[in-house]
């Protein structure tokens, strides 16, 4: 994929890109984010620089999904108070975007969902109880967890904007659909749907170096 | 937990050292980020890390002599991954006082997987997004084409703990319900915020020690394993199928032989046994034996002699006038009775039946060479061939061999089963 470049305002960092259209941009040095609109670059916010998690991904590492191919251009990094996950953004050829998100050896391929939810519901899932998403499909609840910290890098397709401490649920159904429900502040909600993957049938290319461990 | 920068994307690193806070031992935190929970094995206390300046003492383990089998850092390829041990915990149920090991290992793309040891007995467990979906309630249920039971529901507290956890090791009122289907099992692990499923396989210690490059012997076993497969074991079920039907086969062939190869007397004579001589021997006029639904039959030899206190013996030999094959038995009977103290008593028969297998259609004769005890007594006996005559006998010791290996089965299945079962409050 072609990439692009722009400076940091704030270190003068050089920050590559891939994406022709609207994106966030982290910048590598200062930790900044930046909206990139038409080769500009108009600040956001400070953030917090992703930590050492053992994950085999990095930016650059590229796969395959249902036979189409995606590079992984960014990251968010949740810490929650008693789990951790990455939502990897991934750019698929086509300009698509999916989130691959990662957490203890598991992979799922994710996609944002623009679903209404009662927030007031979400609220009070707790694990085993059930739900039925827009897409019709019933979910059981896995996990529910506080996140207490994000850190980031690279390219995301948009802000999170989420409050740093949000409520998170884990679903997933009887044939190994996933969901993500982020459960934000004025009850606003950020859903994701996908399936587990295996890690081996993303035919993973240009990881971080597995030479003891595979 | 934070606080380690990521400070290369090219390789994974090598295990972060930190110091302890209670005791400044030095700690390695292989999983970084996922690591939320430190027990130091030198001050045995278990902390939670937010941060590498913020330790919280969670609780401090009592002096004990335990100590791993699997030594925290220790790396091996198992079930075809390579681990690192990262974590040991000595687990006692709540209340009553049962103890176990539980090592957990790590593997950065791959996750998790934990090795519990409870008497010797080893299951490798693998955390699962593929898992029943069942009530709380459910005691067994059908999964992954097995069979599982409800073996165990339990909460569990550490007694000892060293190394590094991704999760809270100390929340005691985690239920954990293990389901068996020797040698696989299911575990379910709920907590008031989630559910998880591990799935596992009973593992010989063997190829613990193996993948591990353990030199000491591992811990011995002691009685039957919650998920451990019965040796030379035999699926009871598919038995039960192919003993049923093999009964039935082989009722069904006996029947179809008895009604459809009929009895047939192929020779009958008498002769005489005169007193003080021996029989004569006898050469007799040919008979045949045609052919019928198979190309042999068996043969029996039917010898009658009405003696009292005497014995008469014959060698006969059936010959093929045909082929020239010859058929050897020895025949005899004998018979004895008398009165002892008034009371009658009699041993012997004065007849016998042996049998000949096998005996191909054909013109035969027979050579009859007898022979007698007593020579006062003087008799006519009777000597007797009848063929395709239904061997019952046959047919029950066959269907006792096919039901011997079944039953034997049965009864070491039945008494493992007991045995693996005294360790659970639950009955299958």
């Amino acid at each position: 994929m072609p990439v692009s470049s722009l400076h940091c305002p704030v270190c003068a960092k050089q920050i590559n890109y891939k994406t022709s259209v609207s994106s966030i941009l982290i910048c590598p040095g200062c930790v900044c984010s930046y909206q990139k609109s038409e080769g500009t670059a108009q600040f956001l916010q400070q953030e917090k620089a992703v930590l050492e998690d053992m994950s085999p991904l990095r930016l650059g590492t590229m796969g395959q999904f249902e036979d189409k191919p995606f590079e992984v251009i960014g990251r968010i990094q949740y810490s929650f108070e008693k789990f951790y996950r990455n939502l990897w953004a991934v750019l698929f050829s086509e300009r698509a975007y999916g989130w691959l998100a990662e957490a203890y050896g598991d992979y799922m391929m994710l996609q944002r969902k623009e679903f209404l939810l009662n927030a007031s519901v979400v609220a009070k899932l707790k694990a085993g109880r059930t739900l039925e998403l827009p897409d019709n499909k019933s979910y059981e609840v896995e996990r529910v967890d506080i996140n207490e910290t994000i850190y980031m890098e690279g390219e995301l397709p948009e802000h999170s904007k989420e409050n740093i401490r949000f409520t998170s649920v884990e679903l997933s159904t009887d044939n190994h659909q996933k969901a993500l429900i982020h459960l934000l502040a004025h009850y606003k909600t950020t859903v994701y749907t996908g399936q587990l993957v295996p890690f081996k049938r993303f035919n993973f290319k240009h990881l971080r170096d597995l030479r003891d461990w595979i | 937990m934070t606080g380690f920068k990521l400070t290369s994307t090219e390789t994974l690193p090598s295990p972060a050292v930190i110091t302890c806070k209670g005791c400044s031992a030095t700690i390695h935190i292989r999983a970084y980020l996922q690591t939320k929970y430190v027990a130091c094995g030198s001050c045995r206390k278990l902390y939670t890390l937010t941060s590498t300046d913020h330790w919280s003492t969670l609780t401090s383990f009592k002096k004990t002599t335990t100590s791993p089998y699997l030594p925290v850092g220790k790396k091996g390829k198992l079930k075809g991954v390579v681990y690192e041990v990262i974590g040991y915990i000595q687990w006692k149920e709540v209340g009553p006082d049962y103890y176990w090991n539980e090592y957990t290992l790590f593997n950065p793309v791959y996750g998790y997987a934990f090795l519990n040891e409870y008497n010797g007995h080893w299951n490798y467990i693998v955390p699962t997004n593929i898992y029943p979906k069942v009530s709380d309630r459910s005691m067994e249920f059908d999964f992954d084409s097995h069979y599982y039971h409800l073996f165990l529901k339990y909460r569990a507290t550490p007694v000892f703990a060293v190394g590094e956890f991704a999760w809270s090791i100390t929340d005691t009122r985690t239920v954990v319900e293990e389901f068996i289907a020797p040698p696989y099992l299911l575990v379910k692990q709920k907590k008031t915020d989630s559910i998880t499923w591990f799935q596992g396989e009973y593992t010989e210690p063997e190829q613990i020690r193996e993948a591990f490059s353990i030199k000491a012997p591992a811990p011995e076993k002691i009685g039957i394993g919650a998920a451990q497969p019965m040796p030379f074991a035999t699926d009871i079920s598919s038995l039960k199928i192919f003993s049923i039907v093999a009964v039935l086969l082989l009722t069904i062939i006996h029947f179809f032989i008895t009604f459809n190869v009929k009895e047939e007397e192929v020779f009958r004579n008498t002769y005489h046994a005169p007193a003080y001589k021996d029989p004569t021997p006898v050469v007799t006029s040919q008979f045949t034996i045609k052919e019928g639904l198979f190309s042999t039959s068996n043969m029996e030899f039917y010898l009658f002699a009405p003696l009292n206190d005497d014995w008469l013996e014959a060698e006969v030999t059936l010959i093929n006038d045909d082929t020239g094959e010859e058929f050897q038995i020895e025949i005899g009977t004998e018979f004895y009775d008398g009165y002892d103290g008034g009371q009658y008593w009699s041993e012997g028969s004065q007849s016998s039946t042996r049998f000949l297998s096998a005996i191909p259609a054909g013109n035969y004769h027979l050579n009859i060479f007898p022979l007698k005890g007593s020579l006062s007594q003087e008799y006519n006996y009777t000597l007797k061939l009848t063929r395709n005559v239904p061997m019952w006998s046959n047919f029950f010791i066959i269907l006792l061999i096919l039901g011997l290996y079944p039953a034997i089965q049965w009864w070491r299945a039945d008494s493992f089963e007991k045995q693996r079962w005294i360790n659970s409050e639950y009955t299958i």
